[in-house]
C-alpha cells in the first residue's frame, strides 16, 4: 500500500474508532507544489490526507496549540481525553520529543504516525528557475518535477537538484517516537555534509562575517514567519516583542534584525530539530539555516547532544555538568 | 467618508502632539491609582470639545495613551484627564508627574456622548468603577446647561468607598437638588453609611425609568453584561442605551488600523455607540 | 492625451529623460528573494521573468519603519520628508491600485498625514501592464485589471517592438512631455489597449464580488473560518508584502526627554495586534484574526470608502508559509 493510503487509512481508523479527536496532517495545498497542515476531526475527511514530496510544514507545533488549546476549554476532561494524532516526519517527531522533554505534554496524549521520508521538494528553487508567478502547474514524477508554465510551456527538472537543504544532508532517518511508521527511509549521499554551509561561514573573516549578516538579515520584514513555524518557540510572550522593558526595537533598525535572530537563534540551542522550516517560511529567502545550524553544530561537538532524540535524556541547557565545555553556559 | 475634524492642527498634522504643561495632581483614590491630571496647553490654546470625547496623551519617551476627558467644556480652559495606572509604560509614567511637567495632547478626538439626542430628555448615567471618567465630564456639563435637560439620575457604583472619583463632586451632587445620584459599593467599610450592593440591582431597586430617557451607561463589562437585562426588563431599548468603548489604539484619527470593531473605527466612529448601533457590529471588542 | 513610444530595448532613454528631469528612479531587477525596486543605475533593464516584486511598492511611500517625531527636552516636531522626487519603474496595476486605496486613509477622512502625502505626491508611478498574469494573479475578482490605471501616473502597454506610453496624470503627462519620446497615434494605442482587454477579459472573476461582499459578512460566524485559517500560523507574512495593508504601530525610542517616535508596520494577523493592557484580547484566535483580515480587505474598506482593499496581487497566497489562500477563503466562507 502507498505510504498516502496507510496515512488515510490510519487515520480513518483512529478517528472512527474514537481513540483519537483529531489528527493532524497535510492536506493539498492551491500553490503548484505545496501541501498543507490540516486538522482532520471527522473519519469522512481521512481521505483528504495527502502524502508527498511537498509535505515539509512542521506540524509539531499544530500538536502543541492543539493542546494547549483544548487545554483551556470549559469541558475539558484530561482523564477522559482522546488522542491528539499527528502525521510526523522524524523531524516533527523529534520536535515532538523536545515538548515531552520540556514537559509540554505526555507521550499518552498522543498517537505518532511516523512516516519515513525522502527528501522534500524546495519549492523555492523551482520557483527561482522558472519564476514563481508563472509557475502553473508541478508535480513530482519520479525523479523528475514536471512542470506547466503560463506561456503553456512543459519543463521536466532533475528532482535532485530541487531537493530542500536540510532535507538533503538529513541523516536522521527514524522517528524517534512514533506508534507506527510507514514508507522507506530515504539516506542522504554518503558524503553529504549537514554543516556545509556553517563550514562555509566559519571560514569567513569576522568582516566578512558581517558583512553576510547585514546582507541576508538586513532583508528581514520582521514578520516573523520562522518565529512562528519553529517547532522552538512558542514562548507565550517572545522577548522580541516585550516593550517593558524593551529588549530590542521593535521593527526593522538592522541592529534590531540582527540582534533578534541571533538571540531567538540562541534560544533554539540544543532544541533545534532542524526541520529547516525557519528558511522555508522566510518570504524574503533569508539564509535563517546558516545561524541554526551552526548552534546545532556546536552543541553537536561541545556537548556530544542531539536535540529530540530521547524523551528521557535531559537537554544540555537544562542540565549542568562539571566537565562542561565553558565555565559560562555557552 | 470624510469627518468634522476639530481644529486644523488636528487635521495637518494629526500625530503631532500639542505641547501642554501640567498644573495640578489630584489623587483620586485611596490606592493612589487613579489620579486626575489637570493641563494647560503652553500657547494657550482651547480645545472645542464636547463630553465623551478623548485625547492621546502623549509622554515623549515612553508613548502615547488615549484618555477620555473628564473635564467638561463648560469647567474653564483646563483639560482634566482622571488616569488608572495600569502598570503600562505611559500610565505608569504619568503617574510619577508633578506639576508643571510637559506632556503633549492630541485630540479631541472620536465622537461624544449623544447630546443632541439627550436634549429635552432624561438622562440616566450608569457608571462602574474608573470608566466614571466621561460621565463626570457628561453631569458637569448638563449641570451647566440644566434647562435643556430633563431630569439628570447618576447610578455609580466602586469597588470599596475608597475606589470612588471626584468624591468632593459626589458629596455636592448627594445634596444638590439639580440631579439625583445612587451611590453604592460592593463593600462598605467603617466610614461608609451608604448603600451596599452592585449597579445592576441598584438599577432594578430603583426601576430606573425608560420614559424620554437615555441612559448612559460605562463600566467593567461585568457590569455592563448584568445590567442589560436588567434595563431590558424595565423597558429600556437597545436604542436609548449609549456606552463607550475601549480599544487598543495608537493613531486616533483612523490610520493605525487597529480599534475597528466590524467596520467601524472605535477611535473616528466612537468611542459612544448606542446597543442598536453595537448589536450589529461583530461582538469583538 | 499625452503619449509616446521607445523601442523595448531602449528603454534608458525614457529612464534617462526622468532622471534628467529630476527624478530618483527605481526599477525592477533580480534580488535574493526574487524581485525587488532597485536604484536604477542606467543602461537597459532586463525584465525577462518579471512578473511582481516580491515586496510592493508601498514601501516607497509607507516605509515599514519611519522616525516621524523626534523629540528633544520634550518639544516634539515632525520629521521632514526627503524632497528628493522618486519615479518607480514597472509598478504592477494591483501595486498602483492599493496606494490609491491607501490613500484614502491618509488623506481622505480629514486627518491628513503630512509625511505620507509629501512621499505621495513625490512619487511617480510607471505602471507596467500585465499581458502575461500570474496563476495567483486575481486583480479581475476584485474591482482591478491587468491595465486599471487606479493609482498610476504613466501606463505602459507592449506592443511589437515598442513600447507605448500614456500619462494618466497631470504628473505623468508633465514627465511624458519632458521626456520628448516618439509619437504615437491614438490607433496604436487603441490597439495596444485592446490585446490588454483580451488579457483582461481570460481573467474570468472568481466569484461576483458585488454578491461576495455581504454574504462574507454575513457568514461572520461561519465555521469555515475556523477551517481556512486552522493552518494560520499568525505571522505577519501576508500583510506585510500586502500592497495595502497598511496599518501601523508606534513606539518611542530614547527617554529621558530626548529620542524619536517610530512607526512601523504592524499585522492584524499577530497575537499581539489588538491585546489590551487589561489582558482583554478581542480577538484572541488565529481564525478571528484572519477573519478581520479578510473582511477589512472585502467588507469593512469598501464600507467606508467604497471601494475593495484587496487588490488581487496573490503575494500573500505565496509568501504565506502555510499556504492559508485568500481565494479559497472567501470561497469557502461564502459557501455554494
Amino acid at each position: 500500500m502507498a505510504v498516502e493510503d496507510e496515512i488515510r487509512a490510519k487515520a480513518r481508523e483512529l478517528l472512527a474508532s474514537g481513540k483519537a479527536e483529531v489528527v493532524v496532517g497535510f492536506v493539498a495545498g492551491t500553490v503548484p507544489l505545496t501541501a498543507r497542515p490540516a486538522l482532520i476531526k471527522e473519519a469522512a475527511d481521512a481521505d483528504r490526507l495527502v502524502w508527498n514530496r511537498c509535505c515539509t510544514p512542521g506540524l509539531a507545533r499544530y500538536v502543541l496549540d492543539y493542546i494547549r488549546d483544548r487545554r483551556k476549554r470549559r469541558d475539558f476532561d484530561a482523564a477522559k481525553a482522546k488522542k491528539v494524532a499527528v502525521v510526523a516526519k522524524p523531524c516533527d517527531a523529534r520536535a515532538l520529543v523536545t515538548y515531552i522533554q520540556e514537559n509540554q505534554f505526555a507521550p499518552g496524549d498522543l498517537f505518532v504516525v511516523g512516516v519515513h521520508c525522502a527528501p522534500m521538494v524546495d519549492r523555492r528553487k523551482v520557483f527561482e528557475e522558472v519564476g514563481a508567478y508563472r509557475l502553473e502547474e508541478a508535480r513530482v514524477d519520479g525523479d523528475a518535477i514536471v512542470i506547466t508554465t503560463t506561456d503553456g510551456g512543459e519543463e521536466r527538472l532533475p528532482l535532485g537538484d530541487y531537493v530542500d537543504a536540510s532535507c538533503a544532508v538529513c541523516a536522521r532517518l527514524e522517528p524517534p517516537l512514533a506508534d507506527v511508521t510507514y514508507g522507506e527511509a530515504v539516506a542522504p549521499p554518503a558524503d553529504a555534509d549537514p554543516y556545509a554551509r556553517v563550514r562555509e561561514h566559519e571560514a569567513r573573516g569576522s568582516d566578512e562575517r558581517w558583512a553576510w549578516l547585514e546582507e541576508e538579515l538586513g532583508r528581514c520584514i520582521r514578520c516573523y514567519a520562522c518565529r512562528q513555524v519553529c517547532p522552538a518557540c512558542y514562548c507565550e510572550e517572545c522577548f522580541a516583542e516585550q516593550r517593558n522593558p524593551a529588549w530590542i526595537g521593535p521593527a526593522t533598525a538592522e541592529e534590531d534584525l540582527v540582534a533578534f535572530h541571533l538571540v531567538r537563534v540562541f534560544h533554539t540551542a540544543g532544541r533545534c530539530v532542524e526541520c529547516g522550516e525557519c528558511e522555508r517560511a522566510c518570504p524574503m529567502n533569508i539564509q535563517l539555516r546558516v545561524l541554526s545550524e551552526k548552534l546545532v553544530k556546536d552543541v553537536a561537538e561541545k556537548f556530544g547532544y542531539v536535540a529530540g532524540e530521547d524523551a528521557e535524556v535531559s537537554p544540555p541547557l537544562a542540565t549542568y555538568k562539571p566537565d562542561d565545555p565553558n565555565e559560562d553556559f555557552m | 467618508m470624510e469627518q468634522k475634524v476639530a481644529n486644523a492642527a488636528l487635521a495637518e498634522t494629526p500625530l503631532l502632539p500639542q505641547p501642554a504643561t501640567l498644573e495640578r495632581v489630584v489623587v483620586e483614590t485611596a490606592a493612589a491609582d487613579l489620579k486626575s491630571f489637570y493641563l494647560k496647553f503652553n500657547d494657550g490654546r482651547r480645545w472645542d470639545y464636547l463630553p465623551g470625547q478623548f485625547a492621546e496623551l502623549s509622554l515623549y519617551g515612553y508613548g502615547e495613551a488615549p484618555i477620555g476627558m473628564a473635564s467638561s467644556p463648560t469647567e474653564g480652559d483646563h483639560l482634566m484627564f482622571t488616569v488608572f495606572n495600569t502598570g503600562g509604560a505611559v500610565s505608569r509614567a504619568l503617574h510619577r508627574l508633578a506639576p508643571g511637567a510637559k506632556v503633549g495632547l492630541r485630540g479631541p478626538l472620536g465622537n461624544t456622548w449623544p447630546l443632541e439626542e439627550l436634549r429635552g430628555k432624561n438622562a440616566t448615567v450608569i457608571g462602574g468603577g474608573f470608566a466614571f471618567t466621561t460621565q463626570r465630564s457628561l453631569i458637569k456639563y448638563i449641570l451647566a446647561n440644566r434647562k435643556d435637560f430633563a431630569e439628570l439620575t447618576v447610578v455609580y457604583g466602586a469597588r470599596s468607598p475608597g475606589a470612588l472619583l471626584y468624591k468632593p463632586e459626589l458629596a455636592e451632587w448627594e445634596k444638590s437638588p439639580e440631579l439625583t445620584l445612587h451611590l453604592t459599593v460592593d463593600k462598605g467599610d467603617e466610614t461608609w453609611a451608604g448603600r451596599e450592593g452592585f449597579v445592576p440591582t441598584v438599577v432594578e431597586e430603583e426601576k430606573l425609568s425608560p420614559d424620554n430617557a437615555i441612559a448612559l451607561i460605562c463600566g467593567p463589562p461585568i457590569m455592563i453584561k448584568f445590567t442589560l437585562p436588567v434595563m431590558d426588563k424595565l423597558g429600556w431599548r437597545p436604542e436609548q442605551i449609549y456606552t463607550s468603548l475601549e480599544m487598543r489604539m495608537k493613531c486616533g484619527v483612523g490610520m493605525c488600523g487597529r480599534c475597528n470593531v466590524g467596520p467601524k473605527y472605535v477611535c473616528v466612529d466612537g468611542p459612544v455607540f448606542s446597543f442598536a448601533e453595537l448589536s450589529k457590529l461583530p461582538p469583538e471588542y | 492625451m499625452v503619449a509616446g513610444k521607445v523601442k523595448r530595448n531602449e528603454l534608458s532613454t525614457f529612464l534617462e529623460a526622468a532622471k534628467a528631469a529630476g527624478y530618483d528612479v527605481f526599477a525592477p531587477a533580480r534580488a535574493a528573494e526574487g524581485w525587488a525596486f532597485v536604484p536604477y543605475e542606467g543602461g537597459e533593464v532586463d525584465l525577462d521573468g518579471y512578473l511582481l516584486t516580491t515586496a510592493s511598492v508601498k514601501g516607497f511611500v509607507l516605509p515599514q519603519l519611519e522616525a516621524f517625531l523626534t523629540y528633544d527636552d520634550d518639544d516634539g516636531r515632525l520629521v521632514p520628508t526627503a524632497e528628493s522626487k522618486l519615479l518607480v519603474f514597472g509598478v504592477r496595476p494591483c501595486d498602483a491600485r492599493a496606494l490609491a486605496l491607501v490613500d484614502k486613509v491618509y488623506r481622505d477622512r480629514g486627518f491628513r498625514d503630512p509625511q505620507y502625502l509629501a512621499r505621495r505626491d513625490n512619487t511617480l508611478l510607471v505602471v507596467w501592464a500585465c499581458d502575461a498574469p500570474a496563476p495567483t494573479c486575481f486583480c479581475t475578482s476584485v474591482g482591478g485589471g491587468p491595465a486599471d490605471e487606479a493609482g498610476a501616473d504613466v501606463i505602459i502597454y507592449k506592443s511589437g517592438d515598442d513600447l507605448l506610453l500614456e500619462g494618466v496624470s497631470a504628473k505623468g503627462e508633465e514627465l511624458l512631455k519632458a521626456a520628448k519620446l516618439e509619437k504615437v497615434s491614438d490607433a496604436e494605442l487603441d490597439e495596444a489597449k485592446a490585446t490588454y482587454a483580451k488579457v483582461a477579459e481570460a481573467m474570468t472573476p472568481l466569484w461576483d464580488l458585488e454578491a461576495v461582499r455581504p454574504k462574507l459578512y454575513e457568514n461572520f460566524d461561519a465555521a469555515a473560518w475556523e477551517e481556512v485559517a486552522s493552518r494560520c500560523v499568525s505571522c505577519g507574512a501576508c500583510t506585510f508584502v500586502c500592497p495595502s495593508c497598511h496599518c501601523f504601530d508606534v513606539v518611542d525610542e530614547g527617554k529621558h526627554g530626548r529620542g524619536r517616535r517610530l512607526r512601523f508596520w504592524d499585522a492584524c494577523t499577530q497575537s499581539l495586534f489588538t491585546l489590551h493592557a487589561s489582558g482583554h484580547n478581542p480577538r484572541e484566535r488565529a481564525s478571528q484574526r484572519y477573519r478581520q483580515r479578510v473582511l477589512h480587505k472585502f467588507y469593512y474598506f469598501h464600507e467606508n470608502w467604497g471601494e475593495n482593499l484587496c487588490v488581487g496581487c496573490g503575494r500573500c497566497v505565496v509568501a504565506c508559509p502555510t499556504n492559508v489562500d485568500i481565494r479559497e477563503a472567501v470561497t469557502l466562507v461564502i459557501g455554494p
